[in-house]
């Protein structure tokens, strides 16, 4: 099974080892920046991005109590690319590159260094002070939270659609054709939702980070999670239901 | 299940380029258009929250012109109103002149109409009255009548005998011819009568014509010359009417139409 449902090695230069979910990436980002730049250049597919990206742009504002101008792309690409790329693997003999571990990571190392670059932006070098707060003792542990945070993001992706196509596997091989397709858009709930919560976990952390440093009181500084007044209450809801 | 460093490394390179190529072919041109958008719909609200600040101005102003002609039309209406209240009054005035003008017309008019009215009958029972006791006088007392009016026409020649003279002499000297009309026939007696009253006014012996006329009713009537001296009963009526009358000429006239 391990040849079958992880990362394919295809082709090896030397010491660089390409993946199958790799080159499916790399398609998927060719696609995706092929399709943006053909739908701006006609006036109807353009309106439409202009009303998706308005209407995006919009509920990710609202979603934080900070600016999160700059995070917008970032999060529409997530978005974009993480949906694309769960929902390519219900194609037959195409693999789903988040169900590789080192694409899912990746994604969550782009996530985690985006938030701290926007936190740094917005409060210089003053942001690295939450790491000693309540007091300089917490380092590691604020450390540790916040690389398990993103250990935490790559392998919920990673878990939820290995797992979701592992199940539909394991049926179709015991009961037949048709029984996995209701697990099949059942997957494709899953990846809408898993998309989402990875883009909205991205803003959320990035937003906090600098919510944290900005006004909090010094007891909730060290929280991995948003303070229960801030926009970003569904965040422990989400994990659990991505959980 | 491992953790491949070269899909990693090449997955973040892949997926900046991504984002950075999405950012300029996507997201930058949407976000200026939006922003773009955004201004001009900022600007056209601007626009059109001048055009209405400068229509509320306008409002007040239109409201202020209302206000100021309201009490225009207050200020009209009561000038009106006291102009009318002094034509009324000017009306009511002329009006109450014109009635009692008119009253006194009216009364005037009723005044002569009663005078009228009364004179007419006063004539009428003067006119009555005298035909009535003409009748009885001459039904109940005819001799005593006859006798009364022929002893008032002989008094009459005498207290005529001036202006009988006066006549007579006027046609020439002759012989006087006079003329008695008796509504009867005269009798002797009351010719000759006549005849010596008439020699003795004029001094000679007339030659007195008799002849008989019922309109008299009564009575004699002498005419010698152009002068006449009435001593019948209808002449004395007459006469009685014509007193009675005087006081009244212009009833009599009306009551004669």
């Amino acid at each position: 099974m391990n040849g079958d449902y992880f990362a394919r090695d295809l082709l090896e230069l030397g010491p660089l080892t390409i993946t199958d979910t790799l080159v499916v990436s790399l398609a998927l980002s060719v696609l995706l920046a092929g399709l943006g730049a053909i739908a701006m250049r006609f006036p109807g597919p353009r309106e439409v991005l202009e009303v998706a990206y308005e209407t995006l742009e919009r509920s990710v504002r609202e979603m934080v109590a900070v600016d999160a101008g700059p995070l917008v792309p970032l999060v529409l690409t997530l978005w974009a690319f993480i949906l694309s790329a769960n929902l390519v693997g219900l194609l037959p003999l195409v693999s789903s590159p988040t169900r590789d571990l080192s694409i899912t990571t990746a994604l969550a190392l782009i996530s985690f260094f985006a938030g701290h670059v926007f936190a740094f932006r917005q409060q210089g070098w003053r942001y690295l002070k939450h790491y000693l707060k309540p007091n300089p003792l917490m380092l590691p542990f604020n450390i540790i939270g916040e690389l398990s945070r993103t250990l935490a993001l790559a392998l919920r992706l990673f878990g939820n659609i290995l797992s979701g196509e592992l199940i539909a596997a394991i049926l179709l091989y015991v009961a037949g054709l048709l029984l996995p397709v209701p697990l099949m858009l059942l997957s494709v709930l899953t990846a809408v939702v898993q998309a989402y919560i990875f883009g909205v976990l991205t803003l959320v952390f990035a937003a906090s980070s600098v919510h944290v440093v900005a006004g909090s009181p010094p007891g909730e500084d060290g929280g991995e999670e948003p303070p229960p007044s801030s926009p970003a209450n569904p965040t422990p809801t989400l994990e659990g239901t991505a959980s | 299940m491992n953790l491949e460093p070269t899909t990693l490394v090449f997955e973040l390179v892949n997926f900046l380029v991504l984002l950075w190529v999405l950012q300029r072919l996507v997201y930058r041109p949407l976000h200026q258009a939006i922003h773009a958008r955004r201004e001009e719909l900022a600007e056209e609200r601007a626009g059109l929250q001048a055009q209405r600040e400068a229509l509320e101005k306008e409002q007040t102003e239109l409201d202020e012109g209302l206000d100021r002609l309201d009490e225009l039309q207050a200020q009209v209406r009561r000038e009106a109103t006291e102009a009318a209240v002094k034509e009324r009054a000017r009306i009511l005035e002329g009006a109450r002149e014109d009635a009692a003008s008119e009253r006194a017309r009216v009364q005037a008019l009723l005044a002569s109409e009663r005078k009228a009215t009364e004179a007419w009958v006063r004539s009428v029972a003067v006119e009555r009255g005298t035909e009535v006791a003409g009748a009885l006088l001459k039904k109940l007392a005819p001799e005593a009548l006859d006798a009364a009016l022929e002893r008032g026409l002989v008094q009459a020649i005498d207290a005529h005998q001036e202006q009988l003279r006066h006549s007579w002499e006027r046609e020439g000297g002759e012989l006087p011819e006079a003329e008695l009309v008796g509504a009867t026939l005269p009798g002797d007696r009351a010719v000759k009568k006549v005849r010596e009253a008439l020699t003795g006014a004029v001094g000679a012996r007339p030659r007195l014509h008799v002849r008989e006329d019922d309109r008299l009713e009564a009575g004699l009537l002498l005419r010698l010359g152009d002068h006449v001296l009435d001593g019948s009963l209808a002449g004395q009526l007459e006469a009685f009417r014509a007193l009675a009358e005087e006081g009244a000429p212009e009833a009599k006239k009306q009551a004669d139409g």
